[in-house]
């Protein structure tokens, strides 16, 4: 497996830029050269130098710093939505997989409704209404994208569960919830363990637009999204507030997405 | 004779596209405890069923049992809950099935596996005890280096060694029964001899009783103490494997008896039984086998036979006998 993966070089990358990014966000307080959040205004929208890296922004603070702290932001919820959803989404597409009849027919009637809403518009009304922070952000990522990954689960687990094994499951006398999850699951694993990985390149991006738009993270925290939106007025002055956020995202998403393809190649041998 | 298990009138129907399929009309049948029934008929006679009955493991949305009584140490399995049904699989009655590879779980170890089913049944025992009890599993259904082979995968294992594996899971809670389902079909010949040795040797050691179904009726001969052959969905004789093999009475058992091959008759043409083995969904009138049976008569055409006894612990369903 490992080594099938590591065998594409692309994957592998991403897997090492996201680990990069990992210790990055861990390490933050330490990586950092300035307070993220400290004002120096004689110092306002100064280029990249070796006093601050990045360069600044329109009200002095160091650009590099506050993209590290970001990383936190973006990770944080990038893994917690994601885990939200799967957590969601496993239960829901298990039961309703496995018990088939009225219990599926509800959940995936719910499952259609929720696909029909553009789920950007619903999480921006959702935000509107909650106020925006960093935990609403994510509570609403993680509530809106469970829907996938619940008909993952019950197409997997529609297969998986007339298998002869999961007879012999029952015949040793083990339980319907050890059934699925003991021993059904853990053969659907792997499809899940891509669109997480790719969720979370997703969630990472919706953030970062919530961000922009004044209704995620609100400053004086610092998000990749909400240097953006500083960037965006001073656009043709300073390059670098728009530049180096703008790249930090466009690296994260797509190292998750490199990642998420080079599982997918891994367990899926039919591509 | 006292009684382990008792089957009683069982009946099961399979729903196809709209369909009610019959698989079992009716089935009566005893096992004592510590004896080896033999159920042999072809293929689609609803052996498979009368095994998965027992259980209560018939798919739910494809059929249901939808009469008679599976008495067990005289409580009716059907009317067991969920808990008690647990406590039955497994615990009291083991199942092992005809293809030993799908009937493991790929993702987990064989050993891990058996734990699993020894600790759903003693909750109470440690890790480290569970661990023992499986290795001893495995020792007992003879596999070579058990103690590495705990830790392998299915894919990794011979079919012999799966099936031993799948033998080990069932008999890790000493059930009182267990019914293997075509336990050989799937091996090759000197591979099903050891398994059916294994297994008379563990009926010895653990004093089990055994319902042995197979297509195969040489098997059934070497180690059934009593056989049932089935048909079209019921059994049409029974008897103790002397009476059975020495004096069959029901036309389709001696059709069977003709058609098995042996060793003096390699080479020479088998008599086959002619005709089509029925649908159950399409099931001839009267007697189900009348279309194929050579001493057909005029009312075999109209009626069913009923179940007669006609020497003491000889079974058959036939008109021929009845006076
Ligand atoms: N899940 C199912 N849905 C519909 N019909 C079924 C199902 N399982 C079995 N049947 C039908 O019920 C009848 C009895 O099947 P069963 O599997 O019990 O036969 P069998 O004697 O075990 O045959 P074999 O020797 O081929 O294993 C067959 O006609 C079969 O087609
Ligand atoms: S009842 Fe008639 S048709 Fe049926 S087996 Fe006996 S003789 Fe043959
Ligand atoms: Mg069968």
């Amino acid at each position: 497996m490992w080594q099938r993966f590591s065998s594409n070089k692309l994957a592998l990358s991403g897997m090492v830029v996201i680990a990069f990014l990992v210790i990055i966000a861990i390490f933050a307080p330490r990586v950092v050269t300035h307070d993220p959040t400290e004002q120096n205004i004689a110092d306002y929208l100064q280029g990249p130098s070796a006093k601050h890296y990045l360069g600044t922004d329109d009200l002095g603070r160091d650009v590099f710093s506050r993209i590290v702290y970001g990383t936190r932001i973006s990770l944080s919820v990038g893994f917690i939505a994601v885990g939200i959803a799967v957590f969601i989404g496993v239960f829901l597409g298990a039961f309703a997989g496995f018990y088939g009849g009225w219990i599926d027919s509800l959940i995936m009637r719910f499952v259609d409704i929720m696909f029909c809403f553009p789920t950007f518009f619903l999480i921006l009304m959702i935000i509107a209404v909650l106020g925006p922070n960093i935990y609403n952000v994510m509570a609403v990522i993680g509530l809106t994208s469970w829907p996938g990954i619940a008909r993952l689960v019950r197409g997997e687990i529609l297969s998986v569960k007339e298998r002869e094994f999961v007879y012999a499951a029952k015949a040793i006398g083990a339980s319907d919830l050890r059934i699925i999850f003991r021993h059904i699951l853990p053969n659907a694993l792997a499809p899940v363990l891509v669109t997480a990985t790719l969720g979370i390149a997703d969630a990472i991006l919706v953030e970062s637009g919530l961000s922009f738009l004044g209704l995620g993270v609100q400053p004086p925290m610092a998000s990749w999204g909400n240097i953006l939106t500083t960037g965006k007025d001073y656009i043709e002055h300073a390059w670098w507030l728009t530049l180096f956020p703008g790249l930090a995202i466009l690296i994260t998403i797509l190292s998750y997405n490199l990642v998420g393809e080079g599982i997918r190649e891994v367990i899926d041998p039919k591509q | 004779m006292e009684k382990l298990l008792e089957i009683k009138n069982l009946q099961v129907e399979y729903y196809k596209h709209g369909q009610v399929i019959p698989a079992v009309r009716g089935v009566d049948l005893n096992i004592a405890p510590g004896e080896i029934v033999g159920v042999a008929g072809e293929s689609g006679c609803g052996k498979s069923t009368v095994a998965l009955s027992l259980m209560r493991l018939i798919p739910e949305k494809q059929g249901k049992i939808t009469g008679g009584k599976i008495l067990f140490e005289n409580e009716n399995i059907l009317d067991m809950n969920d808990e008690e049904m647990r406590q039955v699989r497994g615990g009291k009655i083991g199942i092992v099935f005809q293809e030993a590879f799908s009937s493991l779980n790929p993702v987990f170890t064989i050993g891990d596996q058996i734990k699993e089913a020894i600790q759903l049944h003693n909750p109470d025992f440690s890790n480290k005890k569970s661990r023992t009890k499986t290795l001893e599993a495995l020792q007992r259904v003879n596999i070579p280096n058990f103690e590495e082979r705990y830790h392998a995968f299915p894919h990794q294992l011979s079919g012999g060694m799966q099936q031993r594996a799948m033998i080990a899971m069932s008999l890790s809670c000493n059930p009182q029964i267990l019914i293997a389902d075509e336990p050989t079909t799937a091996l090759d010949v000197t591979i099903q001899a050891q398994i059916l040795d294994l297994l008379l040797k563990v009926r010895k050691e653990m004093n089990m009783a055994i319902l042995l179904i197979t297509h195969n009726l040489a098997v059934v001969s070497q180690v059934a103490d009593r056989v049932a052959i089935m048909y079209a969905g019921q059994i049409v004789e029974m008897a103790s494997n002397e009476q059975l093999f020495s004096n069959p009475l029901h036309p389709y058992t001696v059709g069977l008896l003709n058609s098995v091959p042996d060793v003096n008759t390699q080479g020479k043409k088998l008599a086959q039984i002619a005709g089509q083995i029925p649908e159950p969904e399409n099931l001839p009138k009267g007697c189900p086998f009348h279309p194929r049976c050579p001493d057909v008569m005029d009312k075999c055409k109209t009626l069913a036979p009923e179940t007669l006894e006609w020497e003491k612990g000889h079974f058959v369903r036939c008109f021929k006998y009845s006076v």
